[in-house]
């Protein structure tokens, strides 16, 4: 009996060191096989697609980089997934970043697709031949500034208010694709990629004092928060976390981080049920045994 | 004057851009392009104070020999290259700039070892000197590199961008990750059916969970997708509705009682 | 993979398992990497404002020539004024003169205080009362079509555990 009680005891109490050791072996085995899991698109990222997908060539969409590494594993994938597909679709992409280490996440987010871009690809049955993208032509990077929630109104007013230059140092009236583009209805829409505040300033001082449609990426504890904008109309959609992430993939057609991802973060949560099972029947069998003891 | 001033330029320009939201024409308009711009620079150096902070509690630390003072070296050596390399520039592909980074580098251990096991701390200190003397003589006299101050090529300066992408990205990314460890064995404490919210908590957490997992029998993967769908949908939706609304009539009640110099804690004492 | 890149990429991992040890215990190399991002990131952070703020925002805006004449054929001379403001900041050091960094910061106060009330209560408020509102079918309550208390759609559910 007392050994029985000892078994359950001990499951109630697992060091959380075996707990972490156990998840990186887990995380580990399933990052080394590759096999993929189906992703099921859901409507607030569905939209999110559409819209980007309904744009003719040579549109404007502005791309905010608003987040810094800590966010890379969620919201870097998305940053892949729509600038690819935005590209490949010849839709120019001004990028901006208000969050502190924000502009290097974008530097290098923009290097790495514009080498994907040079290869030939057939996304969704579609075949895009690989092309050059060109700083200046299919893209514009502003960079930094401090105080998002002014620089967002700045924006409203006119990009050389607080962006007389982009990131490296060119004046924005020297760069082809600014020629003619103002504020932000020159733009189609503001795709707000996100691991702060900065999305309720995109809200607040942005879509509600200028009106134009904003599709967010949020980090995946941060998404349960935005569904009231979304049921109001005030953002367009929603890609939450990773799996957002993956789900936008899935709908272009494009597998990469985020699927690659979603096969880890499965196991992972089925490494943590496993342990909230356990952890259960410890202790249900505990109190039993103590009502028991005590009957 | 020292108390009354601040209160009343707080309520001007508070007034005037309330004004201004109501009423856009286009002189205040003007004005209004013109705030932004200049609030912005005037933040800057409110900026520049919180990297000066961080220098002297550096500093503090290794001259007071608090705790942990030898990493405050790290910090602060991280600061400096950093600082170095987004000011200059490379010309080609040439090395000129790897003697001036090992050279800064070894003047940083020496230092370390004057510091701290040091007999002679003269000899070491004056060792530290000269390399440091010889790893700005080659940064100024060697031109296969350039100092830009005005211009942004120290951006695109590849020792700037590798210390982002090679120490930044991955410490930081990985801090963040370790996140995931500690909510793992926080969820097998916490997610105990102790009583009847309790057991609704697990519930709820279960089926967010595994709302996209494939491997589930009889049509279970559908039904789960539904159902988290409907929670986050409504319930949620409608929860986090009110949070909202409570922040935003919050922050609107603070911002007019800061416009109206009812609260004042934001000013300091004095 | 040239050399150069394989070392970066050695000391990248070397970081991640020195961030990553921390699961066992607090430990020196954990030290180590909290410490040199804090100082990397300090000088990021120091370098993205020269750059990207105070070269294109006030500088440039201030000079046409040379640094030290800007004064005299500046374009935009009026820039000064939040330089100077910027710069009383930094009295917060002195006990004696702290009182002067009140003025930036009241500008700074005011102004987003003024610009936040009318933009929360829209958006925040207003807007979110008026969907809440908006998406209760009251149909559901005088039509024909049967009452859907829970459908995902319905705004009720919504207002039920709202309230």
């Amino acid at each position: 009996m007392s050994e029985k009680v000892n078994i359950f005891d001990r499951m109630m109490r697992i060091d959380r060191r075996w707990i972490f050791l156990f998840l990186i072996v887990v995380c580990v085995i399933t990052y080394t096989i590759p096999f993929t899991i189906p992703i099921y698109p859901v409507p607030e990222v569905k939209s999110i697609y559409n819209f980007l997908d309904s744009l003719p060539e040579d549109d404007i969409v502005l791309v905010a980089i608003d987040y810094d590494p800590n966010n890379l594993a969620e919201l870097h994938p998305m940053t892949y997934a729509v600038v690819e597909h935005l590209w490949r679709k010849k839709v120019k992409v001004i990028f901006t970043s208000l969050s502190q280490n924000g502009p290097g996440m974008a530097d290098q987010a923009i290097r790495d697709i514009s080498d994907s871009l040079k290869l030939d690809r057939t996304y969704n049955g579609v075949e895009f031949k690989g092309r050059e993208i060109v700083n200046g032509v299919d893209y514009c990077f502003l960079g930094y500034k401090p105080y998002y929630a002014l620089i967002i109104l700045g924006m409203g007013q006119d990009f050389r208010l607080h962006f007389p230059n982009d990131y490296y140092g060119t004046p924005l009236d020297d760069l082809p694709m600014m020629q003619g583009v103002i504020n932000y209805d020159q733009v189609d829409c503001v795709v707000d990629l996100s691991g702060g505040n900065i999305t309720d300033a995109w809200i607040s001082y942005g879509q509600g004092r200028f009106n134009f449609p904003l599709m967010l990426g949020l980090t995946g504890v941060m998404t349960a928060q935005y569904y009231p904008f979304l049921g109001s109309g005030q953002v367009k959609g929603i890609m939450g976390g990773l799996l957002g992430a993956a789900q936008y993939e899935e709908l272009a057609d494009n597998p990469g981080r985020a699927k690659d991802g979603m096969r880890i973060q499965l196991f992972a949560h089925y490494v943590i049920i496993l342990f909230i099972v356990l952890g259960n029947i410890g202790f249900f069998m505990t109190t039993r045994s103590k009502k028991e003891g005590g009957a | 004057m020292k108390r009354q001033l601040p209160f009343v330029l707080v309520f001007i320009f508070g007034a005037f851009m309330v004004f201004q939201y109501f009423v856009p024409h286009e002189s205040s308009e003007w004005v209004y392009e013109f705030l932004l711009d200049w609030i912005t620079i005037i933040g800057i150096f409110a900026l520049a104070l919180g990297i000066y902070s961080l220098y002297h509690v550096s500093v503090e630390k290794i001259k007071f020999k608090r705790e942990n003072w030898p990493y405050s070296y790290v910090t602060l050596i991280g600061l400096f290259l950093m600082v170095v390399f987004g000011f200059t520039g490379r010309v080609g592909d040439a090395w000129g700039m790897y003697p001036v980074f090992v050279l800064t580098l070894v003047a940083f251990l020496m230092l370390l070892i004057q510091t701290t096991i040091a007999t002679n701390k003269t000899l070491w200190l004056g060792l530290c000197a000269v390399s440091l003397v010889v790893a700005v003589a080659i940064g100024l006299f060697d031109d296969t590199w350039t100092i830009n101050f005005m211009t942004q090529e120290g951006l695109r300066n590849s020792m700037f961008v590798n210390f982002f992408d090679y120490i930044l990205i991955p410490i930081l990314s990985t801090m963040f990750s370790l996140l995931a460890f500690f909510i793992a064995s926080a969820a097998y404490r916490a997610f105990r059916a102790r009583n009847l919210l309790a057991t609704l908590l697990l519930i709820a957490a279960l089926i967010v969970m595994l709302r996209f997992n494939p491997y589930m029998p009889f049509g279970l993967p559908a039904l789960m997708a539904d159902t988290s769908n409907w929670l986050m949908n409504v319930p949620n939706l409608a929860a986090q509705r009110a949070i909202v609304i409570g922040i935003g009539l919050g922050i609107v009640a603070t911002a007019l009682k800061v416009i109206l110099g009812i609260e004042r804690g934001y000013m300091g004492k004095g | 993979m040239d050399i150069q890149t394989f070392l970066w990429m050695t000391f990248g991992i070397f970081v991640t398992m020195a961030t990553f040890s921390f699961l066992y215990k607090d430990n020196p190399f954990y030290k180590f990497a909290e410490h040199l991002v804090v100082g990397v990131s300090a000088g990021y952070f120091v370098i993205i404002l020269w750059h990207n703020t105070l070269v294109p925002n006030l500088f440039q805006k201030l000079q046409d020539g040379d640094w030290y004449m800007f004064w005299l054929n500046s374009s935009n001379p009026w820039y000064v004024i939040p330089a100077i403001l910027g710069v009383l900041m930094w009295t917060r050091f002195s006990k004696k003169y702290s009182w002067i960094s009140r003025w930036p910061m009241a500008l700074y106060i005011g102004l987003s205080t003024g610009i936040a009330i009318p933009l929360e209560m829209s958006n925040r408020v207003n807007k979110q009362l008026y969907a809440m509102m908006s998406s209760i079918d009251w149909s559901n309550f005088f039509g024909s079509e049967g009452f859907d208390l829970l459908s995902t759609t319905s705004g009720f559910a919504q207002l039920i555990v709202f309230v």
